[in-house]
């Protein structure tokens, strides 16, 4: 009996020291500001991408229908070329940038990594993510009493252990320094929520100098984490944070900004936030999904659209525009919107329960902010483009610019049956193949079918502005 | 909201907002509502050194001048 009970304390002390040992990975301060390393756009080589031709690729959330749906973009523009300088380019090696957020961060990630080895038929990212039963891998790592102890921990969440999960079947020990080392395009930019102000959050070296982080010592599975943090089913992930460490000078836009409130608000609040990231009793930065201050992933390329001079001024599009190295613009908007059509209870009088409430505030905003997002984008395109013709009339020499905006999402679907298909395709990390094959290809056939894709690559007339928008 | 600054100086050189590169002069260039500080890259032969301004209420057609003269060379 007596040893019974002391196996039974042993045992219990042992998984009260595990539990205490249990943290969240520590990331490295950074000891200098030194804009000439880290990972940071104007530190890619850009030997084999023209930025004369300018491309910009969005992959929303969504689980792995967003993924699967990203993925049949990618092959599409693998195997699509494009004219530029009587040269015949491929065009996906000439995307400069990827922004993503939730579940398509995992092939926006992966592919960043890895290059063309993500189209390996039955290679890792397929056998081991596309196909895979995520969730089943995620369910076992939650059920292992090994496990209970980590999470007794209040500096480890079940976050950590989908971050081990990811790292494993996907991504190894690889960091943003494997990709800066990498040293090609497209730039990522994976994106998550920072819970502080609800702001996006993307794990970019310039989001992290006021932070005085070192973003080469964070592994990419622990960013494409955040990105995919799912709030509830995963608790925040954290990050350390060392501000007033690193000698970071703020930039001259911020204090413009600043006195800005009610002539740009937007761009006083950015710079409000920015703020926050140097203050010194923020010690700790806590992560959430990047879906829910934004489930497109489009924020980052408005404000580069809109903004001359941001915190990484070399990626701002605008800038670029400006500076007459873009001449032609290209943005493809991936977007793996689902719509619940199992909302019947209009056909009663009863009031909808509880679940039905919690599923329409959960999923409605970010709907509706999404919607929001790319009619913005569209707008802001459309402006640049009624600007160059007025100034083009006017004689003040804006620079003139080809803009092509092309939008892969279900609701392009012409037949409906097909369309309700694929918008009733859950978010979840485990589809069937089917399914997957099904999303891969609609995401390169909606991707062919666009005219604006058919002009950009050649098989359609250019029209007649230089905004091509379907 | 988009707004129109262009910057004017006798040669075609690079225009500075907020201490980064970010336009040309002779060029319409499209910027975000509010305060810049406006400078040009070297050489430093220009006056003055800077210029604050508000850029707000433009249009393409009509944007906000901000003129720099070439300095005088010295004795």
């Amino acid at each position: 009996m007596s040893s019974l009970v002391t196996r039974a304390f042993g045992l219990l002390l042992s998984l009260t020291l595990l539990a205490g040992c249990a943290a969240f990975p520590e990331n490295q301060p950074l000891e200098r500001i030194d804009t000439s390393s880290g990972y940071r756009y104007a530190n890619l080589e850009g030997a084999d991408n023209s930025e004369e031709l300018f491309v910009i690729l969005s992959f929303s959330g969504g689980g792995t229908r967003a993924a699967a749906l990203a993925y049949g973009v990618l092959e599409k523009l693998r195997d699509s070329w494009v004219e530029l300088d009587g040269e015949s380019r491929n065009l996906l090696d000439e995307v400069d940038v990827i922004s993503s957020v939730s579940g398509g961060s995992f092939t926006a990630a992966y592919y960043g990594l890895n290059r063309d080895a993500i189209f390996e038929e039955g290679g890792r990212f397929q056998r081991q993510f596309l196909y895979r039963d995520v969730e089943s891998d995620l369910k076992r790592r939650l059920l292992s009493p090994y496990n209970w102890a980590r999470l007794a921990s209040p500096t480890f969440g079940r976050i950590e252990l989908a971050e081990e999960v990811y790292q494993e079947r996907l991504f190894d020990q690889a960091t943003f320094a494997d990709l800066a080392d990498n040293g090609r395009k497209p730039f990522l930019l994976i994106n998550s929520t920072d819970m502080d102000k609800g702001s996006q959050f993307t794990f970019v070296q310039s989001q992290l100098d006021p932070m005085c982080v070192d973003l080469d010592s964070i592994p990419l599975s622990r960013a494409v984490a955040a990105s995919s943090n799912f709030p509830i089913a995963f608790t925040p992930l954290t990050l350390n944070s060392y501000p007033g460490r690193c000698g970071y000078q703020e930039p001259p836009w911020v204090a413009n900004a600043l006195e800005g409130l009610n002539t740009n608000p937007r761009r006083y609040y950015r710079a409000r936030h920015w703020q926050r990231y140097q203050e010194p009793e923020r010690d700790h930065v806590h992560l959430l999904d990047g879906g829910v201050s934004d489930n497109i992933g489009l924020r980052p390329a408005l404000d580069a659209l809109r903004a001359p001079t941001l915190q990484e001024v070399e990626w701002s599009v605008l800038n670029k525009m400006n500076r007459e190295i873009v001449d032609k613009l290209v943005v493809i908007v991936v977007d793996a919107k689902s719509d619940d059509m199992a909302a019947d209870f209009d056909t009663s009088p009863r009031s909808p329960g509880p679940r039905q409430v919690i599923n329409t505030i959960s999923t409605t905003p970010l709907a509706n902010y999404s919607f929001d997002t790319v009619e913005l984008l569209r707008e802001a395109l459309r402006d640049r483009a009624d600007a160059q013709r007025l100034s083009l009339d006017a004689g003040t020499g804006m620079h003139q610019i080809d803009l092509y905006y092309i939008y892969v999402g279900f609701d392009q679907l012409q037949d409906d049956a097909e369309r309700e298909r694929f918008q009733r395709i859950p978010t979840r990390f485990r589809l069937p193949s089917e399914e997957v094959d099904a999303l891969r290809h609609i995401g390169a056939e909606l991707l062919e079918q666009s005219p604006c894709f058919q002009q950009l690559v050649g098989q359609r007339e250019s029209s007649d502005g230089r905004l091509c928008s379907h | 909201m988009a707004e129109y600054l262009k910057v004017v100086f006798p040669e075609r050189r690079e225009v500075w907002l907020d201490g980064e590169p970010a336009a040309l002069t002779q060029s319409v260039c499209q910027v975000d509502a509010g305060w810049y500080t406006v400078t040009l890259a070297p050489p430093q032969d220009f006056a003055p050194e800077c210029q604050r301004v508000e850029v707000i209420d433009t249009l393409p057609s009509a944007p906000l001048i901000v003129e720099f003269t070439l300095k005088e060379p010295g004795p």
